[in-house]
């Protein structure tokens, strides 16, 4: 009686197990997908940031491909490797499976296996040497097995540590070009787009949607002092990549109001375009 | 040599040795990493360094900005240009290009250009204003096209020899001097 019982709450919990198993297991939903993708990709023109975190013209673009593709049924590795031909390896932040890869993905667990062969080789010799009173002269030398032992963590370490370097180097080589294309021309914003909306802004504006430009500036505009100087500049120029007629009116503004701004000049250029 | 074996260095030299040798591996690999890193940065150069050269030119076609369509296929060494009315590099350089197209017209070269992330009526007026009316542009509003043809900014410049291999890469406002040599070797490659 008490053994029936036993097995049918045995049953009763691998049955429990095997759902939670199968519900919790569902596989990503295509959204999901091209979030992780994205967050796997290096973005070309910024600095240690992924296609995820950026909203430069080419990370857009790049999210775009992935959303395609992944709607289109291709598999994770498929998706990668198209990037690597066009990018190079070194736009998938994870090791591939080529080239250097392979050393980096089995260097750590390799120094982890070699060390601890080397310990219980070494364990093993100790007890029989023990056992034996053998001498010395059979074992290893202490400091040889001691440099195979270092040897072993130091590439354990050294791998990820020259890995992530490498990437780290690249995206400061990346770094000036970043700078050339993401500064605004002419108006002279330091401030990183996450801290300063006029920045933010003019990068949306620069990345083909105006719209969105216009949302964040549009509020601003109004605002005494250069955030509203800046504002109605960047609305204007949203309001005329969005071809809306009111453009005008708010260009003539800004050329009115601020008629010493470095970029009045060119705004009146515009105008008479 | 088991009696020196069997009578172990002091503790401190021991220590040291250990350090030396832990050291080699690390050393070897940043070497290897710095070396690699140096020679990517020397490809930055504008001689692109696109992994796409020697091998298939990506796929190109869609919609035109003048309304048309078109669908890229080998046959002719074809100058690939991305470009977009928000960049201001591309303003000076599409008058070169739009003339070099009209010069090697009728010669078995021809140029397609790829507008990225761009408004139509924009990339319109644009060509009006650089004198490029009439220039293949195929329109790629989302930036899907530059980006399978592995482009990082704009403009890039492509050649793309008459067996639809890309054989040269050129980052920033392409150098007319350069384009036409390197144009001049792709018609070469073909007979």
């Amino acid at each position: 009686m008490r053994r029936a019982a036993v097995v049918v709450l045995a049953l009763l919990a691998a049955g429990l197990l095997a759902v939670t198993l199968v519900v919790g297991h569902r596989a990503p939903t295509n959204a999901e997908r091209v979030q992780h993708l994205s967050g796997e990709l290096r973005c070309p023109t910024c600095v240690a940031q992924t296609v995820a975190g950026s909203n430069t013209p080419v990370a857009e673009g790049m999210r775009a491909e992935v959303t395609r593709q992944v709607a289109a049924g291709r598999s994770d590795s498929q998706i990668l490797s198209w990037f690597r031909q066009r990018y190079g390896e070194d736009i998938v932040l994870m090791p591939s499976h080529h080239g250097i890869g392979p050393i980096l993905w089995v260097a750590p667990g390799g120094a982890l296996a070699i060390g601890i062969g080397a310990i219980l080789w070494r364990r093993r010799r100790r007890g029989a040497d023990r056992r034996q009173q053998a001498t010395p002269e059979h074992g290893l030398p202490n400091a040889w097995l001691a440099a195979v032992l270092a040897l072993a963590v130091a590439s354990g370490v050294a791998v990820p540590v020259a890995f992530s370097l490498q990437h780290q180097t690249g995206a400061a080589d990346a770094a000036p070009a970043a700078a050339a294309t993401t500064s605004p021309s002419g108006s002279a914003s330091t401030l990183p787009a996450e801290t300063d909306p006029i920045a933010a802004a003019f990068e949306l504006l620069k990345s083909g949607q105006p719209d969105a430009a216009e949302a964040i500036v549009r509020r601003l505009a109004d605002r005494p002092g250069k955030t509203g100087t800046l504002a109605l500049l960047v609305l204007g120029l949203a309001e005329r990549a969005a071809e809306d007629p009111a453009a005008t009116a708010t260009l003539r503004r800004f050329v009115r109001e601020h008629p010493k701004h470095p970029a009045a000049a060119q705004v009146r250029r515009l105008l008479h375009q | 040599m088991s009696e020196r074996l069997s009578t172990p260095p002091p503790r401190a030299r021991r220590l040291r040795r250990l350090c030396l040798v832990a050291l080699v591996p690390v050393l070897v690999l940043v070497g290897v990493v710095l070396v690699r890193a140096n020679g990517q940065s020397a490809d930055a150069s504008p001689h692109g360094s696109s992994p796409l050269i020697g091998h298939r030119a990506p796929a190109l076609s869609g919609p035109t900005v003048s309304g048309g369509q078109y669908t890229y296929r080998p046959g002719a060494v074809t100058v690939v240009n991305i470009w977009a009315s928000w960049c201001s590099p591309c303003r000076s350089e599409l008058p070169t290009l739009v003339r070099l197209a009209r010069q090697w017209s009728g010669h078995g070269v021809d140029v397609a250009t790829i507008d990225t992330r761009d408004g139509v009526a924009l990339a319109a007026r644009f060509l009006r204003q650089t004198g490029g009316t009439g220039l293949l542009a195929v329109r790629d509003p989302k930036g899907v096209l530059a980006v399978a043809w592995g482009a990082t900014g704009v403009p890039e410049t492509f050649v793309v020899d008459a067996d639809g291999i890309v054989r040269a890469h050129w980052n920033g406002p392409v150098d007319p001097t350069w384009l036409s040599r390197e144009v001049a070797d792709a018609q070469a490659r073909k007979s």
